[in-house]
């Protein structure tokens, strides 16, 4: 033990029992520790995404369903909310608890989304149903990129476009038009991001959400394989997230 | 506070005026008319606490993470907003990394307040004591706000208050009169002569509406006041006196931006109904100087357009294969554009980077052991703390924790050729965002900075709005013109060569294409792009090098308009950053054709000078365009020469840095085929390899 000249002075732990005691033990929790993070990550996803653009109504979603209120209110989140969100127990069943995470909306920020996806059982788009048509091209980009990531693709997660400040009344456009306006943005992204290797954000697996020559619908790509997409109105801005909720049960419990 | 508010004319001096006679009056100093609200909210973006005194005009709070925050500026020291409509806002921030919170305050920007960075040190120091992780409200913190307010104000007014004591209360009301709308709020502001029971009237109105944020400006400024008013009730009267005189201030306050804003308004739209006339002119006054340019270099008799074999004496002078009898390219090679990159090349790289990682991450350990006191640990403490690697539960970091690593990530980029100025920020910027973060337990302080950087590195060249050019291209084509794309640069970029391949690149998804030859400037750049279209059997429009290169685009967009092409590739002349006459016609040929996208073709060798380039051509667009409201500034960026420069590819940061546009593609070789996009991860590596 003396002998062995490593860098870190081996020789002076030797000298005190102690420490390489602690030393070792440390080492062994240390490996029970990897392989208990092993072991959980191995098991299949456990968080629902909130994902969106900006100022759709992500945190205030978040905060809806974690505490029932949205306290404050929210400005533009710069890093992501992650949270264990207990869902009120239905009628008949026990209570839900799933992973809740908010990745924020900016351009900037919104790749992390990618490092969550692997854990995930079920993403929710947010989208802003009164302030839509201006941004609808974003929009459209992004729940591309969402519908072409691997980890979502593959596994097809199941995802909720969910059509946020329903409390708006007549400003708000309706579930039924978002849906058809962004199968419509897709279906013309799917023309041109076909072209573009190299993407910008870095490699991407590319999945066709639909054959050639077949126009592009959310029950198209579903049955073609892809994720699974339905729609629902809400106001996190009020509470009213039923469908949310129900989104989130059903993710939580298949 | 008069003497620093000349901007504000009247009214807000006399706001000034009438608040310090109030304030001696009342006694109560933890209010103030200065700061216009102040919030903190956790990086998640949940709100914690606000607190408000005028109501708001726009959204400078999320302007500022948006376009400051998130886009690694952290470092500067303050944030300009102009809202829609009304006077600049400037904001100032602090971050607390260990707890992950943001701390802001929002003044008008003609008020030069001195003691706002102190204040919002206080308030971190306060506010961190009260935090807890999952408690989302706090109105106990009123107090220690308003106790803080004081100490700030009292410690930096005296003297401009002396300044601003004499009071003007009739002129302070003919004023008044004179801007207020509604009968309702003239009322109000008249018989602001104090009552306190007034006072607590609105503050009830207010707490019943709980601060809905749609109320109408003055509700919101009320709303605002009483929510502290309501905590605060504790000072006893005088707090209500406070509340009530201050909410009578913010009226004072918000008119005179209000008419401002009106007085803006009008003035702005007269214009428009001339816009037409004005456009005329201009285009008078540009074909003179761009006359004045012509005909003082002497290529008039150098004009070799109208001879009938010009075409044929062009040298190919930008590496295309010399043979240009080939009539045709060949169309059927993939552009790089469309070529996926295989992206998994390098473990080998990995494990080098960390090696290096732990070298740095070993000599940042060694000056944090140096700085810092040997806090216990004994044996085993001395063994971790030589390793670098901090075991659960370290002391938050400090400036002189990271400094080491730091300073040898911003040498690692400015090695890698990006200009020293955006090295230094992009690392301030990590710095600001790292202290007082608590590392991860076995984490080394080399890797945590270099991530930060990293990501901060990955966020800055992440192109914010969308590069995908077809798309906009079908678009334009659904609405029935042309797409028209302008490269400009600096001289010998390579604008021509590249503008070939991204036609090419265009061609070959199935785009008409047409080449507006604008260049009417340097000899032998027409031959040079009909050599280009006919390789590329690309329809060429030129009118040869007298005219003015505005009104050729001007024809030519027409003219594709009329054969209904795609797109409008147009070439324009190089020209330094510095040269006024030139970048003048630069900016009348973009407003006057209004491009959909002006591309600024920059090579990937230049340093320090990319920075200038860029910044210079952007102030030049926005100062000599005839509405600087809606001057088009530089879109994208096309970095050339990119296979030249190996591994230093730092030209591409400083570029998107000190631009803010997205790169959109990157000329890498001398054929047309040679045209990629941005592979963010390949050079965030090859940056700090």
């Amino acid at each position: 033990m003396t002998e062995s000249e490593s860098p870190f002075s081996i020789e002076r732990l030797a000298h005190s029992p102690d420490a390489l005691k602690v030393f070792i033990a440390l080492l062994l929790l240390l490996c029970l520790l990897g392989v208990l993070q092993f072991w959980t990550q191995r098991k299949k996803g456990d968080s629902v995404l909130l994902v969106g653009a900006c100022g759709a109504g992500k945190t205030t979603l978040f905060l809806q369903l974690r505490d029932g209120t949205v306290h404050q209110g929210t400005v533009a989140s710069m890093v992501e909310n992650v949270d264990a969100v207990q869902l009120p127990a239905e009628k008949s069943g026990k209570k839900c608890s799933v992973r809740m995470v908010d990745v924020p909306g900016h351009p900037r920020v919104r790749s992390r989304f990618e490092q969550y996806a692997d854990r995930a059982c079920g993403i929710i788009f947010v989208v802003d149903a009164v302030d839509f048509l201006p941004h609808k091209t974003e929009i459209a980009e992004q729940l591309y990129e969402v519908l072409t990531n691997a980890a979502v693709f593959k596994r097809r997660l199941p995802l909720l476009l969910a059509c946020n400040k329903a409390d708006q009344g007549a400003r708000a456009h309706t579930v039924d038009f978002l849906r058809r306006r962004l199968e419509r943005e897709v279906e013309a992204l799917r023309g041109t991001r076909d072209t573009l290797g190299g993407e910008a954000g870095g490699q991407r697996g590319s999945f066709a959400l639909a054959r050639p020559g077949q126009a592009f619908s959310f029950d198209a790509q579903a049955r073609g394989g892809g994720p699974r997409v339905s729609a629902g109105a809400l106001s996190a801005l009020t509470g009213d997230v039923t469908s949310v909720t129900e989104f989130v049960r059903a993710c939580a419990g298949t | 506070m008069c003497g620093a508010r000349k901007f504000h004319s009247v009214l807000s001096d006399e706001g000034g005026a009438r608040l310090c006679v109030v304030k001696i009056q009342a006694g109560a100093c933890w209010w103030s008319g200065m700061i216009d609200y102040v919030c903190i909210f956790t990086k998640g973006g949940a709100l914690l606490w606000t607190w408000q005194l005028a109501a708001l005009r726009g959204l400078p709070v999320d302007a500022l993470i948006r376009t400051c925050l998130l886009e690694e500026r952290s470092g500067e020291s303050s944030f300009s907003y102009t809202p829609p409509s009304g006077a600049a806002y400037t904001l100032k921030w602090t971050l607390h990394n260990g707890l992950g919170l943001v701390f802001v305050a929002v003044y008008q920007r003609a008020l030069k307040l001195l003691y706002v960075d102190a204040l919002l040190e206080r308030l971190k120091a306060e506010f961190a004591e009260q935090y807890q992780p999952r408690v989302l409200e706090y109105p106990a913190f009123a107090d220690s706000f308003a106790a803080a307010l004081a100490d700030a104000e009292a410690g930096a007014a005296p003297s401009k208050r002396e300044a601003g004591a004499p009071g003007k209360g009739a002129a302070l009301r003919k004023a008044g009169d004179k801007t207020q709308a509604g009968s309702d709020q003239r009322l109000s502001g008249k018989s602001s002569d104090d009552n306190g029971e007034r006072s607590g009237a609105p503050a009830h109105d207010k707490d019943s509406k709980s601060g809905s944020a749609h109320a109408n400006g003055r509700a919101l400024g009320n709303g605002g006041s009483a929510a502290n008013g309501g905590p605060a009730d504790e000072n006893g009267g005088s707090a209500a006196e406070g509340a009530f005189d201050r909410s009578k201030f913010e009226k004072l306050a918000k008119r005179p931006p209000a008419g401002l804003a009106g007085r803006k308004g009008g003035a702005r739209k007269g214009p428009p109904g001339k816009d037409k006339a004005a456009k005329g002119e201009d285009k008078g006054k540009v074909g003179k100087v761009a006359r004045k340019w012509d005909s003082s270099s002497d290529n008039g008799e150098l004009d070799c357009s109208e001879q009938p074999g010009g075409a044929s004496t062009a040298d190919d002078s930008d590496g295309c294969a010399p043979s240009a009898r080939a009539p045709t390219a060949d169309l059927t090679l993939k552009s790089r554009v469309d070529v996926d990159e295989d992206d998994d090349e390098d473990d080998e790289e990995e494990e080098e980077e960390e090696k290096e990682a732990a070298v740095a991450g070993g000599q940042a350990a060694a000056v944090a052991g140096a700085s810092k006191v040997k806090a216990g640990g004994g044996l085993l403490g001395a063994f971790v703390r030589s390793l670098g690697v901090s075991v659960v539960g370290t002391a938050a970091l400090t400036r002189e924790d990271i400094a080491g690593a730091l300073a040898q990530l911003k040498r690692r980029l400015m090695e890698r050729n990006v200009a020293e100025e955006i090295a230094e920020k992009v690392c301030e910027s990590v710095a600001v965002n790292l202290e007082g973060r608590r590392l991860a337990g076995f984490t080394r302080i080399g890797t945590a900075v270099r991530a930060a950087v990293e990501e901060a590195l990955h966020r800055i060249l992440t192109p914010r709005r969308s590069v995908d050019i077809l798309r906009e291209v079908r678009q334009a084509k659904a609405r029935g013109r042309p797409y028209t794309i302008v490269f400009v640069g600096v001289n010998g970029v390579g604008k021509s060569t590249n503008l070939a391949k991204v036609a090419y690149w265009l061609l070959q998804n199935d785009v008409s294409v047409m080449i507006a030859a604008c260049d009417t400037f340097r000899s032998g750049a027409v031959e040079q792009l009909k050599t280009h279209c006919a390789r590329l059997g690309v329809p060429l429009y030129e009118r040869g090098y007298e005219k003015d290169p505005a009104k050729v685009a001007y024809e030519a967009q027409r003219a594709a308009a009329r054969e209904s092409t795609d797109v409008l590739l147009v070439d324009t002349a190089g020209r330094m950053q510095d040269n006024e006459p030139l970048m003048r016609a630069l900016s009348s040929l973009i407003a006057l054709n209004r491009p959909d996208l002006v591309l600024f073709v920059g090579e990937a060798l230049v340093g320090n000078d990319a920075v200038d380039q860029l910044t210079k051509f952007n102030r030049r667009l926005t100062d000599l365009a005839h509405d600087q409201t809606q001057a088009h500034t530089i879109d994208g960026i096309l970095l050339t020469k990119f296979d030249t420069i190996d591994d230093k590819v730092g030209a591409a940061l400083s570029m998107v840095y000190s631009s803010g546009a997205p790169i959109m593609f990157v000329g890498c070789g001398q054929t047309y085929v040679d045209l990629t996009k941005l592979n963010v991860k390949s050079i965030v590596r090859s940056l700090l390899k």
